[in-house]
């Protein structure tokens, strides 16, 4: 079990889709994302203390994990865990996984 | 053939010795710097074009909008279609808005990345507050005016300036840090993710790759005033509409079939309003799409009014009564690029009466 901070770990300022687009992009962490998920049975991911997020960061950082990464919706329920004193961010990180499970069935 | 006469000889003789000098002119003043805009035909220097600038720098009214395009599109014209110095003359000037303001300089700063002569110079403004505006955000130095000003009024002191070529989360959290005594911090959130969506809008669509633009640049400016905040972030690229019709994010065909079904025809407003009701695309890129719609939600939390110009669209909501608008102005008031304004009330500071 281990815990990302996005704000500590990776940047409090993450904007931006891909590695193109800027220094701190969804992308970018979504690799952060994938070895921890690779080295630990569960991963918590830790959305406070950013100064906010764009939801281009949060899809390609989430949603990239199921399009991108094959990720299924079983595993990442098991595995992944999201916290954020915003009840409404941790619903839209789940609703881009989501989408993107749909979007794989088509 | 004709015998060259004495007279006909001795004109050719002095027509070849001035072009002689001309050209040897020419080549000493480039060889201290002079471009062809100085030097023109004649080897000489040669004066700036003077250009009035609008009496405001604003966009809100049919009016200034067609001033300040007019005026925008021919400073542009002289300065790199024409290869002309030119020198804008604020004497009349007696107004600068953010959105206005912006446009100015990101207009300078592209001539200057493109041309790197300093062609764009000015005349210094009657109007001491527009004075204090040039000066705070650099359109002073960036057209080389050596008089500096000092800032005393209280709106000026409130504008930030920031431009860049990438999407830099740390300078959209310092547009609003500055105001963050007012600004709850759910508020300050939603601004953070309007205003990177708005830049990595800019990166992705904005400068299309096949148009091999040098400057691929937004700017953004803020301003307080009256307890308003206002925002704006800009770029000179192709515009929403066109970015819209290469159906990079994939929008193109949900668009279409919800003009077909409201009757309404695929002019720039209407395709600006139509893809701010789209969040989602029916194609397989429908994970993509969603920074525009962001911009605006965003912006119910927030209470405040939304502008985009964009080309010849224009795009307004209220969030406190739900009303939308749109406009499609004629090509000789198109903006270029993409402007989106954001329009914020604060509340006061605390213990503040």
């Amino acid at each position: 079990m281990t815990t990302l901070s996005i704000a500590e770990d990776f940047s409090p300022f993450p904007a931006g889709r891909f590695r193109t687009d800027g220094p701190y992009p969804g992308e970018a962490f979504r690799e952060h994302l994938v070895k921890a998920l690779a080295e630990n049975q569960r991963v918590t991911v830790q959305l406070d203390g950013t100064a906010g997020y764009g939801s281009s960061f949060l899809e390609e950082a989430f949603g990239g994990l199921v399009r991108l990464e094959g990720f299924t919706s079983a595993e990442l329920h098991e595995q992944l865990i999201v916290e954020s004193s915003d009840p409404s961010l941790v619903v839209e990180v789940w609703s881009y996984i989501d989408d993107a499970v749909a979007e794989a069935k088509k | 053939m004709k015998k060259l006469t004495d007279e006909r000889r001795a004109y050719n003789i002095r027509v070849t010795a001035k072009r002689t000098a001309r050209n040897a002119s020419t080549r000493r003043a480039q060889r201290h710097g002079a471009t062809a805009a100085d030097t023109g035909r004649q080897g000489r220097k040669r004066a700036p074009e003077r250009l009035a600038a609008p009496e405001h720098f604003d966009v809100n009214t049919a009016g200034t909008r067609a001033e300040l395009t007019a005026f925008l599109r021919r400073l542009r014209s002289l300065a790199i279609d024409q290869d002309m110095k030119v020198k804008i003359d604020f004497r009349a000037t007696t107004q600068m808005r953010v959105a206005g303001t912006l446009l100015l300089a990101a207009e300078i700063d592209r001539i200057n990345a493109l041309t790197k002569d300093g062609r764009v110079t000015c005349t210094y403004p009657r109007d001491a507050v527009v004075a204090q505006v040039l000066e705070h955000v650099g359109i002073f130095e960036m057209l080389g005016q050596r008089r500096t000003t000092k800032i005393t009024h209280e709106t000026v002191k409130y504008w930030k300036v920031d431009s860049g070529d990438t999407v830099k989360g740390e300078r959209a959290h310092h547009a609003i840090e500055a105001y963050k005594d007012r600004f709850s911090d759910p508020k300050r959130k939603a601004m953070y993710r309007a205003l990177t969506e708005a830049m990595t809008n800019c990166r992705q669509h904005a400068y299309p790759k096949h148009r091999k633009e040098l400057v691929r640049n937004w700017w953004m400016f803020s301003q307080f005033k009256d307890n308003q905040l206002t925002v704006g972030l800009g770029d000179l690229g192709i515009g929403i509409p066109d970015s819209l019709r290469e159906d990079e994010a994939g929008l193109l065909g949900p668009i279409m079939e919800l003009l077909r079904a409201l009757h309404m025809s695929p002019h720039d407003g209407n395709l600006i309003q139509s893809a701010m009701k789209i969040s989602k695309s029916r194609t397989k890129e429908q994970h993509r799409g969603k920074g525009l719609a962001d911009m605006r939600r965003v912006l119910d939390g927030l209470k405040g009014t939304l502008q985009i110009h964009s080309r010849r669209g224009f795009y307004a909501y209220d969030a406190a009564t739900g009303r939308e608008r749109c406009t499609n102005f004629k090509k000789s008031m198109s903006v270029a690029g993409t402007l989106v304004l954001w329009v914020i009330p604060m509340a006061q500071p605390e213990g503040a009466s």
